[in-house]
């Protein structure tokens, strides 16, 4: 009975001991490592076509403001369509996409949905092979709510001269940070979520994630995976690990960074972070074996990343299930380990191990030269705790649900915050 | 029972000590605006030649339109005007210009000057050898002799000529062309043409159809693109009709042709005009032979060299060379930009 606790246990630990020190070696890489940024001088090229999808539900708050700035970004017009996907809005949001396409015939070419299965993942799989305009050279895709600058199309679009890339992502910037604590929280993710272990897997030549938005996929890549899975809620993860596992590569652009807005009640926020938990598992059963299995062009360390990168939301369950185990042990009366290698041991993790997080947002602010938010540190523990409970509570009931027949995937739409008389920024920044 | 107490309270004071500044930060914002976000117009080759321009037009008084003429911008920097009588630069002072220099009348200049501030030539000029510039923004055709120093930036509208040993520091850009000596050290250039000598155009497509080159065993097929494991050498002569990515080294022979786009994990060597019509992309070095052609861009991440005559890019298709270091024989010639994060030399 108690080897049946033990064992599990030694386990979980030696996860958490891994993530460890993947969180502590990608920042070491960002603070001393070579910044690995092929592709940012690329100021000059034949240029080739580029789709931009907008996939929209109920977004009238914002979706304006989102056209207005991809229409006067710098990519050359006559090889730039964007297309804003309605499916099924209720508010105003499809009104203003016809009036968009009406003052700009030919470069904004909506695409309405009114059947089939709702959420991105199917609207752009729909539209990327239906809408006029799908057949560009390059897909990118942004949601509603970002504001992309004058030359971010550009930006995205250079690692695609790289033959070899099959998806590129930039980095998003939340632009709401003012509005509450969780905002700020929200902000300092980001910051060690891009700043840190994307450019980090992109130093290293591991695999950064395409995230959905900020970025995009080669259409001859995405025809050759066989387009978007609408079957799964984290369409980019699926996508990302679909890609690399045929051969592609994923690219990452620091610098290509885009203001979003973050979730500003916790509410939303639980919602956004169950969602992607449950897409995240969902790629994370469809794609561990095939990628455990090594293809001939992966290397192992990308393999292992890939293993790490999957099994993200796993941990917080995982961390749980540890705490639970270490409890009962407790209270059976079973000592795992007596000396002074024990106390070192768990002093080790809790000065380093505990905190690899946080030395990894802190490193994070700091290479963006932020030093007055840092001060902030000590709160993220809110946003991990609560981060950690709605990730295993979606995970429990996404195991418990796996078999229920008839089950099917529901589509959480995050709330929209932005005030009608918000001074949008141009992007403008020496 | 007091030890525990005591314990306990200090050890909250302990717990709570990081979160004084926390809370701080939280009821006393002092960090809380969105970061901003680089946009790409900052990244721009002719950024700051740019923004001098405007710099210009908005500071040069209307009244200083005519004559020779001393004065102060109108937020207080001096300028000099030379326009009737070209000694007037040489009379000024001892060859060393402590104010913005404006130039109005076509020049040629000995040479030797140090101008610390700004050069704004709104005609053609000539600045003769071991000028050094701060920076100089050129509306016609500028030429910058021999072992010119220029530390900031560089733009002309026209044709920019720079003479051997020169260093210029910074963006370089022109509107028309930009034609290099030997020995000139340079960090970016952006320009319609720019030459390491005289510029030379894209070669013209093979007078007969080259021999199909057969993929070897192995070569698997990925979406658009045809991956081999390990290196590959393309014989001389032969053409490859698909885009190639080579998990090892890739060297082209004499001639060879690959239509379409080419990137290899190791170096890329293209023998003597062999060709690739689109982009060529290495985890080390691209070497190019003579008169090797690339039609797209050329981006490696440890160095670009490009051989006699050789060319990337063509009139009617830009392309950017980026590396840490860049080489170009006489004779090597891009149309677009090169980009060098290290330093880019022409030999």
């Amino acid at each position: 009975m108690r080897l049946l606790l033990i064992i599990p246990l030694y386990v979980i630990v030696g996860v958490m001991v891994i993530y460890t020190v993947r969180h502590y070696l990608f920042t070491l890489n960002r603070l001393f490592g070579r910044h690995r940024q092929p592709y940012v001088d690329i100021g000059s090229a034949d240029w080739p076509t580029v789709a931009v999808f907008v996939p929209c539900h109920n977004e009238e708050k914002v979706v304006g403001h989102m056209l207005d700035a991809l229409l006067a970004g710098d990519y050359p017009a006559a090889q730039l369509t964007i297309i804003p996907i309605d499916d099924r809005s209720t508010d105003g949001t499809r009104a203003i996409l016809d009036d968009f396409a009406e003052r700009y015939p030919g470069r904004v070419r909506p695409f309405y949905r009114d059947r089939g299965r709702p959420g991105k993942a199917a609207a752009l799989k729909d539209a990327s092979t239906q809408a006029a305009g799908a057949d560009a050279v390059i897909h990118l895709v942004f949601d509603a709510d970002y504001l992309p600058g004058r030359g971010l199309i550009k930006q995205l679009v250079a690692p695609f001269f790289d033959v070899e890339i099959g998806a590129v992502m930039g980095r998003v910037v939340p632009i709401n940070v003012s509005r509450s604590l969780l905002t700020r929280l929200l902000d300092l993710e980001r910051t060690g979520g891009y700043q840190v272990d994307q450019q980090a897997r992109m130093n290293l030549r591991l695999i950064p994630q395409y995230g959905g938005t900020v970025g995009g996929v080669r259409r001859s890549a995405l025809l050759a995976v066989g387009g978007w899975n609408d079957a799964t809620l984290a369409e980019d993860t699926d996508m990302t690990f679909r890609l690399v596992l045929a051969g592609w590569e994923v690219a990452y652009q620091n610098r290509s960074e885009c203001y979003e807005e973050v979730p500003e009640t916790w509410g939303s926020r639980i919602r956004q972070i169950k969602r992607w938990a449950r897409g995240h598992n969902q790629s994370l059963a469809r794609h561990w074996w095939p990628l455990f299995k090594r293809p001939a062009h992966l290397s192992i360390r990308c393999v292992i990343d890939g293993l790490l990168l999957l099994g993200v939301y796993a941990v917080g369950p995982l961390l749980v299930l540890g705490w639970g185990i270490a409890l009962t042990l407790y209270y059976l009366g079973v000592q795992l380990a007596t000396g002074l290698l024990a106390i070192f041991a768990v002093a080790l993790y809790s000065t380093l191990g505990n905190f690899a997080a946080f030395f990894e947002v802190a490193a994070g602010a700091r290479l963006d030269g932020s030093r007055g938010r840092i001060k902030l540190l000590p709160f993220l523990i809110v946003g991990f705790l609560v981060s950690l409970v709605s990730v295993t509570w979606a995970t429990l009931v996404q195991v418990a649900t796996f078999w229920t027949p008839g089950r099917r995937q529901h589509w959480e739409k995050t709330e929209r915050f932005r005030p009608a008389d918000m001074v949008v920024p141009n992007g403008e920044e020496g | 029972m007091l030890p525990f107490l005591a314990l306990l309270a200090v050890t909250l004071l302990w717990f709570l000590l990081p979160l004084i500044p926390a809370l701080r930060e939280l009821y006393r914002p002092t960090d809380i605006a969105p970061l901003k976000v680089v946009d790409r117009s900052s990244g721009h080759v002719a950024y700051f030649a740019r923004n001098f321009k405007q710099y210009l037009e908005r500071a040069l008084p209307v009244e200083a339109g005519a004559g020779d003429y001393s004065g102060r911008m109108l937020e207080g920097t001096e300028f000099m005007r030379v326009n009737l009588r070209p000694t007037a630069i040489t009379e000024a002072e001892q060859r060393t210009h402590n104010r913005i220099v404006v130039f109005d009348t076509p020049l040629t200049l000995e040479g030797r000057e140090t101008f610390l501030l700004e050069v704004y030539a709104r005609a053609a000029m000539v600045f003769g050898p071991r000028t050094v510039f701060r920076a100089v923004y050129g509306e016609h055709d500028l030429v910058l002799g021999e072992e010119t120093q220029v530390l900031r930036w560089t733009h002309a509208t026209g044709k920019l000529t720079v003479g051997a040993h020169s260093e210029l520091r910074g963006r370089v850009s022109s509107d028309a062309a930009v034609q290099l000596g030997s020995d000139v050290g340079f960090e970016r250039i952006g320009a319609p043409v720019i030459s390491a000598g005289a510029a030379q155009e894209p070669p013209p497509p093979p007078p007969s159809a080259p021999q199909a080159y057969r993929l070897p065993e192995g070569a698997r097929e990925v979406g658009d693109h045809v991956r081999i494991e390990g290196d590959l050498a393309i014989p001389e002569g032969v053409q490859v009709t698909t885009s190639l990515v080579v998990a090892g080294r890739l060297r082209l022979g004499l001639g060879a042709i690959v239509n379409g786009s080419v990137k290899a994990h190791r170096e890329i060597v293209l023998g003597d005009e062999a060709q690739i019509t689109g982009s060529v992309v290495s985890r080390t070095r691209i070497t190019m032979g003579q008169a090797a052609w690339i039609g797209g861009s050329a981006i490696a991440e440890r160095s670009v060299r490009l051989g006699k005559d050789a060319v990337v890019g063509s009139p009617t298709q830009p392309a950017t060379v980026a590396a840490t270091d860049v080489e170009l024989v006489n004779g090597a010639t891009v149309y677009g930009q090169i980009s060098a994060m290290r330093g880019a030399r022409t030999l």
